[in-house]
């Protein structure tokens, strides 16, 4: 599939389809003076970001539109539609073929960085940035060499250096390998949940926090490949302690739904 | 059904009193508004039932499924796209008994019962220094379950988000009654599946949201836009800025008009102490004072519009006020081609909340945006009065219908490009049918919503449905015709359930059928919203 890539500046939307590359994404938004909410993703396109059901997509996913078997799915170009069931959410996971994706792009005016923050310090000040509207807030650590953090920032208006002096915009950060997991939590889970995880990064591994907005953070743990289930393993015992009480939903509701909800994928032309 | 139920749940409350049906049978709707006014009672339910657990739930929707008997999941009905119309042969599972509040202040989390209203919950919230965020003008009759399955949104959304963006969980029961618990990051995709599913896929029968702590200090600003465009563009920029108004909206000429036209400067603006989510609420004075002020309270402004209104205020005004109001009405192409010739300047509100920090530094740049794209500011005055009429609006349609005219309102969002010409263009068609006025509010970084608010008056039922429907279906085709959603938070209902797939492409019908199949497989929980039928008798 073709990769196409178009931004609407004024409005602060961006279309791609999913064989765009992340990395691509992300410079080109830099480069008209915006961003899409992360540097790093672990993902190297936007497909695999959908098949992963990345929660930083799906947060910043406006419109979808989907081929599905009985038809296509075209959902507006327009924020919070109040149109029933979220079809946008069709689009993640093993859900039918993806046409084109519209995604947020929020303006950035300046960049802003620290280096070897100590954790505590680094996630308050992450906090602050995202009380004031930054929405491109990044953290990212090698626990196994470091207990501290760099962090990362676009600023939405000039007023905001006071609290981040600004910096040149990095390079875009190295991916250490495809992310076994990332959890969406609340900023007072956020440091006791990075330690937790911290904990289980082996050497190599990564820990990398986005901020999506005042009021919750995505988490990301990135590690080689031969402990992807390890950690996997030990994500899902520590999840309850952060989301409270949740049951699995019924194998056959789960069941029904991926038949039926998705439906045969048509055949291809 | 019900013997059987009676049989399985000794303990739950059933009623078959006419009373208790007729007031369960219709939500707030203009359709229903009309049929009462002209003397057409609806048939209503055959019965309601009062479930006080989630077991007494599940236990009614076993038993509605066995029988086929089709459910209407019931909060407080002020909904206003028919979503709420059960037949003749149908249960209505109202959930008020629902009403649990269990806070979680070190994790920032409350759960609450579909069935607490709004008002009791924020109240429950204040006592303890939190607050949800969420406060739509209906929050004295709006309950937890209802904001969900609409996927509604509060005054405050612009900083606290909607519905969909506070919910850290939901509990459910579907259509075979399976209890379930979603949460967002194990399964995101189901938990938005059910939000906005206006109860044709299960019962929602509790919510965790967010909740914030109450924020310190805030600070209100009005300003006048010379235009539509002018003061849309300050919005975007605002927004787009990263700055987060709890409050932001701008009122169209004929809005801005009859909220009593451009003020005169008042006191310049400034960080004060307290927040807005707690106005209006501290007291039932308060609510009472909304009620009263939502009848009369039209001695606003400095303006020349203002001042001939408070020339004809110095009669007692009351007992006519509502006469006027059906006459005017009544008048429809007179008052309509007043409304064409209105000046063109816009007012604009902006309420801002957090730290003192925050708030002053948000305040300066969002003064300065405002200098830079040409809005003019008006001082505090036009905030501080948004804030003690802010939930006037619920209490507006009796007073209207009964004084012979209509009123409907009908929220779209789009992308900030093309707000402007949806505006106009909708604007235009529903004004060949109905008076119509318009505010934008909801603003987001890449867009925001427009609300506009159609009325019209005088003739027969007939009449008024038909003119009411060709108003309506006028402002539904720009809004497909320019791509817009046609709802940000009202919802689908029956009301938009024909516009659906336009809307959502030709594969959306498959794709809700295939959900409703999974969830509902009878087809019993609340047939025809969403245009989703159901095998249910």
């Amino acid at each position: 599939m073709t990769a196409h890539l178009a931004f609407r500046v004024e409005d602060g939307l961006c279309t791609a389809s999913p064989a765009v590359r992340v990395e691509d994404l992300v410079t080109r938004a830099r480069d008209l003076g915006l961003h899409v909410g992360a540097l790093a993703t672990g993902h190297q396109t936007l497909a695999q970001a959908l098949a992963a059901s990345d929660p930083w997509l799906r947060h910043r996913l406006v419109r979808a539109e989907l081929l599905t078997a009985s038809g296509s799915v075209r959902t507006p170009v327009a924020p919070r539609a109040a149109l029933g069931p979220d079809l946008n959410g069709m689009a993640f996971g093993r859900g039918p073929p993806v046409r084109e994706l519209t995604l947020r792009a929020d303006r950035a005016v300046a960049w802003g960085a620290r280096e070897d923050l100590p954790l505590g310090q680094a996630i308050a000040l992450a906090q602050a940035l995202a009380e004031r509207g930054c929405t491109l807030v990044e953290l990212r650590a090698r626990p196994a060499r470091a207990p501290t953090a760099s962090l990362e920032a676009a600023l939405p208006r000039p007023a905001l250096t006071t609290l981040l002096a600004p910096a040149t915009a990095h390079d875009l950060p190295p991916t250490p390998g495809a992310p076994v997991a990332a959890w969406r939590l609340g900023w007072t889970d956020a440091e006791g949940a990075w330690r937790d995880l911290a904990g289980l990064c082996p050497r190599g591994g990564a820990v990398q926090l986005n901020a999506l907005d005042a009021a919750t953070v995505l988490l990301r743990l990135a590690v080689p490949p031969a402990t992807v289930a390890r950690a996997r393993d030990a994500l899902k015992r520590l999840g309850p302690r952060w989301l409270g009480a949740a049951t699995p939903v019924h194998p056959q509701v789960r069941l029904a739904l991926s038949l039926r909800f998705h439906g045969p994928r048509p055949a291809p032309p | 059904m019900l013997a059987a139920l009676r049989q399985e749940r000794p303990g739950l409350r059933v009623s078959q009193d006419p009373m208790d049906l007729l007031a369960c049978a219709r939500d707030a709707s203009t359709e229903g508004y009309l049929e009462r006014r002209h003397g057409l009672l609806p048939p209503g339910p055959a019965a309601v039932v009062w479930p006080a657990d989630e077991e007494d739930v599940r236990a009614v929707v076993r038993a509605a499924g066995r029988a086929r008997v089709p459910l209407s999941p019931l909060g407080a009905a002020s909904g206003v796209v028919h979503g709420t119309s059960p037949g003749p042969s149908w249960v209505v599972l109202d959930l008020k008994l629902l009403d649990q509040v269990a806070l979680d202040p070190a994790r920032g989390w409350v759960t609450a019962g579909a069935g607490v209203v709004g008002e009791r919950l924020e109240r429950a919230l204040n006592a303890q220094g939190f607050s949800v965020g969420h406060f739509p003008s209906s929050i004295y009759c709006s309950t937890v379950g209802g904001w969900v399955a609409a996927r509604g949104a509060g005054q405050l959304s612009s900083r606290y988000g909607k519905i969909e963006d506070l919910c850290v969980s939901l509990r459910f029961v579907d259509g075979k009654g399976r209890f379930l618990v979603l949460n967002e990051n194990e399964q995101p995709g189901l938990m938005q599946s059910i939000i906005g599913s206006e109860g044709s896929l299960g019962v929602i029968t509790a919510a965790t949201l967010r909740v914030h702590p109450l924020p310190s200090h805030r600070a209100l600003a009005g300003f006048a836009a010379p235009d539509v465009a002018t003061g849309l563009s300050f919005m975007r920029q605002v927004m787009q800025a990263g700055l987060r108004p709890a409050v932001f909206r701008m009122y169209d000429p004929t809005d801005t008009l009859l909220a009593g036209g451009i003020p005169r400067p008042s006191a310049p603006p400034q960080v004060q102490e307290g927040c807005l989510g707690r106005a209006g609420l501290e007291d039932d004075h308060a609510a009472e004072a909304s009620v009263r002020n939502a009848s009369v309270d039209l001695s606003v402004g400095q303006g020349w519009e203002s001042r001939l209104r408070q020339a004809a205020l110095r009669v007692d005004v009351q007992p006519h006020l509502q006469e006027w109001a059906g006459w005017l009405l009544a008048r429809g192409p007179w008052l309509r081609r007043v409304a064409c010739s209105v000046p063109s300047r816009c007012l604009v509100v902006l309420g801002l909340e957090g730290t003192r920090d925050d708030v002053g530094e948000s305040l300066a740049s969002s003064l300065e945006l405002a200098r830079n794209t040409g809005a003019v500011l008006l001082g505090r005055g036009p905030g501080e009065r948004w804030l003690t009429r802010r939930y006037a609006v619920t209490w507006k349609m009796p007073p209207l219908i009964r004084a012979g005219g209509w009123a409907d309102t009908l929220e779209a969002s789009a992308a900030w490009s093309d707000l402007p010409a949806l505006y106009a263009d909708a604007r235009a068609a529903t004004l060949r049918h109905a008076l119509t006025l318009a505010h934008f509010s909801h603003a987001y970084p890449e867009g925001a919503s427009i609300y506009f608010t159609l009325a019209g008056g005088g003739g027969s039922l007939e009449e008024s449905r038909r003119v009411h429907r060709a108003a309506v279906d006028a402002a539904l085709g720009v809004f497909l015709r320019h791509g817009a959603a046609l709802s940000h938070h009202h919802g689908v209902g029956r009301m938009k359930a024909g516009h659906l797939s336009a809307s959502l492409g030709a594969g959306a019908a498959g794709a809700l059928r295939g959900l409703k199949s999974a969830l509902d497989p009878h087809g019993i929980l609340n047939p025809g919203v969403l245009g989703l039928g159901g095998g249910a008798s």
